[in-house]
């Protein structure tokens, strides 16, 4: 399954994020998680999207993150997060 | 000259103008409001953007001049044509001010002359007397020589991602100020997505930090998220520091993970922790042999808070079913003689009452850690304003429940900015009136007959008696005919509006600030006290009770509803027979033994329906030296019960501070009896 | 892209100065003479801080923040308190509408810059 066309992983965004994650890991065994239409995170985002690896790594699930911009990749750096998301 | 400073002078240049303008219209015209407003203003203005460029001289002469404007816009002083004047003359120093601080160049001798005469003159209109010219105290910008190696533990409150604030900016500002060698997110405690409340931060972060920084410095970094985050810093080569924060932040893995990533060593925990720490990696090896290591149990366990006040609550109901039983047992008794269920039923009431004590113990935590939080403000507002304070701490083992704790806090920080902002001199003033130059503010905290008693006393100017009482008078509180004894003018402190402050500053605010405090402590169903002694100091004594969640109440009807009064504000009881109810009338007062009492009548103030029992009573309670006679019902009998937040629906019913169930499944309301007393005798007035 | 900061404040030397700090450490600033303005531009603006005034003619401070967070999409917009008042029920109040600073003016350009790095990186 491929999730696509996220604009923002933010305080805004995640409670919706986390249904459509639910959503997936219900439904597939292998996902894809393309940000490359990703243009904000902030920590809120970055603390779901490692509780979305765990959840996937927990029921062995593929989750691939993909098309990481590099504004976006600079700020999971920043707070040393690319190793909990498996980015390393 | 450069742009911003040309910003600067245009818009002085405005605001002085604005400010001639409507001097000269009041000289001509009657003042307006808005002619005050507008100076007002202007003065600020000018005052807040000098500050921007560090024209100290500038802001020490406005800020006096916005000092009198405020008062004259409070209407506590009356503007008349020698102030408009003098205002004039004023708005023509500020010119040369702005004029020589622009070009840098001191200010002539007789221009300095003039200013220090317009600033006394200002300050007679002030004070009615001269004071000496504001110092302004310069910020020191200590450097520490060497590069200390720092760690910095970092966990979050509840509430911090909803504040919005960035803990990348603070990695960021870390990385400006020295070098962030190591950071190491903690991401153990995030949840499956199940379970996640994707709002709620359970991440964390262990820092290693490389800076000539104090851990003033690093604290103050976090000066806007300080509420919502949780630190712990300590020098990384600190012997046991590593082995310190494992035990404080009391996360299975930390350790495991810290020698991992090189933060520490093996070593560097004690052998006793060091067997744990093997357990941790046997355990993730080889899970079949974990069960065959003897583990280690921790001294200390964390357990969130609303489990234990889950437990309350059940305790507090096995309580009252318990007082049932008993009555059932006694009731009996009167029949027939059963020891043995009468002894059953006794012992097990003991045993609850230690259970219960177990419990409520749990929610003690000792008040030393947040105590040690105030050693910075107090320094940093002492050297602010340039006094030099000792500041001593006593009593940090007492234990106080955790919400009363953290309620404290604010009121305290507020009174000890006081005692160093009004009560203790400057060191000259010291020195002359034959104290040593260094100031002392003591903070004690000690258990005393079933409450505890938080003081803080220090040994300064202490109040003025004559001086409050004569601002009391002015301002309404007090008639002038009055015999206060010394301690009730004292308690007028905590009266709002009546701020004995000679000089204004922004450390202590502008005449609010103790009645909050006040309304703070009483809030908790605390009482405070101030004693003082002219020249020798002040001490505040706040008397808490040990814990919010119970009560020894005084259960009464009123109409359907029943309600809970503290027994520590009741006097006593008595009955309203029909004669004296005739002679009342429609009087809100009773005659007790030839004093009159103003009466509150429960049902009409809380809407309640007629009751159908004949007999009323009358509760009096008493706050303070004040009393009221509370016209109820039934008397139902002393009662322990658990209080229970009303929530918000509640919040406007008056002289209502919580609720509690009952054995029977009734709701009863608990009276807020320093409320009621406050709302009876502002209508008697 | 740069992050956009709106700063509110009715005098003008305030939000210049402020502005040009702002602009120095590498944001971009919107400017607005009291909160009614400071709304509109909001609506504007994608605006990532927002530094206020308290006392402003036509629309306070604190109206504005009451406002602000009664819209979804600004609801988590840090807000900094630019402002001479010191009363704590002012800043109680404002603590309960999630404001989490607040600055004293008068304070200078260099100890604003610091200010903005602490809460912007």
């Amino acid at each position: 399954m491929l999730i696509e066309n996220i604009k923002e992983i933010t305080i805004y965004e995640v409670q919706t994020l986390k249904t459509l994650f639910l959503d997936a890991i219900k439904e597939s065994k292998e996902i894809i998680l393309d940000m490359a239409t990703v243009g904000k995170i902030d920590m809120v985002g970055i603390q779901l999207l490692i509780s979305f690896v765990k959840t996937a790594q927990s029921k062995n699930i593929q989750l691939r993150l993909q098309n990481i911009p590099e504004s976006i990749l600079q700020q999971i750096e920043l707070s040393r997060c690319e190793t909990p998301l498996g980015l390393t | 000259m450069n742009e911003e400073l040309e910003i600067f002078l245009e818009d002085c240049d405005d605001q002085l103008q604005m400010m001639e303008n409507a001097l000269v219209a009041m000289e001509k015209e009657s003042v307006t409001e808005e002619d005050i407003g507008a100076i007002f203003r202007a003065v600020h203005t000018i005052k807040g953007s000098a500050g921007m460029f560090g024209f100290d001289q500038i802001v020490a002469f406005t800020h006096t001049g916005e000092n009198l404007f405020d008062k004259i816009r409070q209407g506590e002083i009356e503007i008349n044509r020698e102030m408009v004047s003098l205002f004039l003359l004023c708005k023509d120093h500020v010119e040369k001010l702005i004029e020589a601080a622009v070009d840098d160049e001191p200010l002539s001798s007789d221009d300095k002359a003039n200013g220090e005469e317009l600033t006394a003159a200002l300050n007679v209109y002030i004070n009615g007397k001269s004071v000496k010219k504001e110092e302004v105290v310069a910020l020191e910008n200590s450097v520490d020589e060497a590069a200390l190696s720092w760690h910095i533990s970092i966990r979050f409150n509840k509430d911090f991602f909803t504040t919005g604030m960035s803990i990348n900016a603070i990695f960021k500002f870390l990385d400006g100020m020295g070098k962030v060698l190591k950071n190491l997110a903690i991401t153990d405690n995030i949840p499956l997505l199940e379970e996640l409340d994707p709002m709620l931060p359970y991440i964390g972060f262990e820092l290693l930090f490389l800076g000539a920084s104090s851990k003033e410095e690093i604290i103050d970094v976090f000066e806007f998220i300080k509420d919502d985050v949780d630190l712990i810093i300590f020098l990384s080569d600190e012997e046991g520091s590593y082995e310190t924060l494992c035990k404080q932040r009391n996360e299975e893995r930390l350790q495991a993970l810290l020698i991992e990533t090189e933060f520490t060593t093996v070593d560097s925990f004690t052998q006793e922790l060091h067997e744990a720490e093997t357990t941790v990696v046997v355990e993730t090896t080889q899970e079949e042999a974990a069960p065959t290591i003897k583990k280690k149990t921790s001294s200390s366990l964390r357990v969130d808070s609303n489990k234990i006040d889950k437990l309350i609550n059940y305790m507090s109901e096995i309580v009252i079913a318990n007082s049932k039983i008993l009555s059932l047992v006694s009731s009996e008794d009167e029949e027939e003689e059963n020891s043995e269920l009468h002894e059953a039923a006794n012992s097990m009431k003991e045993l609850l009452e230690h259970v219960r004590d177990g419990i409520m113990d749990i929610r003690m935590v000792q008040v030393g850690e947040s105590f040690n939080k105030y050693n910075r403000i107090v320094n940093d507002t002492a050297k602010k304003i340039g006094k030099d304070i000792e500041f001593v701490i006593s009593g940090g083992d007492t234990e106080l429940d955790k919400t009363v704790v953290e309620r404290i806090s604010d009121p305290l920080v507020h009174m000890l900015r006081n005692s160093i902002d009004h009560g203790i001199e400057l060191p000259q003033e010291r020195v002359a009136s034959g104290k040593s130059a260094k100031g002392r503010v003591d903070l004690r905290a000690y258990p005393d007959s079933g409450s505890i008693v938080i003081e803080i006393e220090d040994n300064g100017k202490g109040l003025d008696r004559d001086k409050i009482l004569e601002k009391a008078i002015a301002n309404g509180l007090v008639n002038k005919n009055n015999n206060l004894s010394d301690e009730d003018i004292y308690k007028l402190i905590f009266e709002a509006g009546l701020s004995t402050a000679e000089k204004v500053s922004d450390i202590s605010g502008r005449g609010v600030g103790m009645d909050v405090v006040r309304r703070n402590i009483e809030d908790l169903r605390g009482t405070i006290e101030i004693a003082s002694e002219l020249g020798k100091g002040s001490k505040i004594t706040i008397r808490l009770p040990l814990t919010l969640a119970i009560i020894d109440g005084f259960l009464v009807q009123v109409g359907e509803t029943k309600y809970i009064i503290p027994l520590e504000n009741i006097k006593e009881c008595i009955e309203l027979t029909p004669k004296e109810e005739q002679n009342m009338g429609d009087n809100e007062f009773i005659n007790l033994r030839g004093e009159m009492l103003p009466l509150l009548n429960v049902r009409t103030l809380l809407n309640e329906k007629e009751s159908l029992t004949k007999r009323k009573n009358i509760v009096i309670v008493y706050f303070g030296k004040k009393s009221v006679g509370l016209l109820v019902d039934e008397l139902l009998g002393e009662y322990q019960t658990v209080i229970k937040s009303l929530g918000e629906v509640f919040d406007n019913l008056v002289g209502v501070s919580g609720g509690s169930i009952l054995g029977s499944g009734e709701i009863a309301l608990i009276f807020d009896i320093p409320r009621l007393i406050e709302l009876k005798s502002r209508v008697v007035e | 892209m740069a992050k956009k900061i709106l700063i509110v404040d009715d005098a003008s030397l305030i939000r210049n100065i402020t502005k040009r700090a702002v602009e120095e450490a590498g944001y971009e600033a919107v400017l607005a003479n009291n909160g009614k303005e400071g709304l509109e531009a909001l609506k504007a603006n994608s605006i990532d801080f927002i530094f206020s005034d308290i006392n402003m003619p036509i629309m306070s401070g604190m109206e504005m923040i009451a406002e602000i967070r009664k819209e979804e999409s600004w609801r988590f917009i840090p807000i900094v308190m630019l402002t001479t008042e010191t009363k704590p029920e002012l800043q109680q109040e404002a603590k309960t509408l999630g404001v989490k600073a607040w600055l004293v003016k008068p304070f200078n350009k260099d100890k604003f810059l610091l200010v903005l790095n602490k809460l912007l990186g």
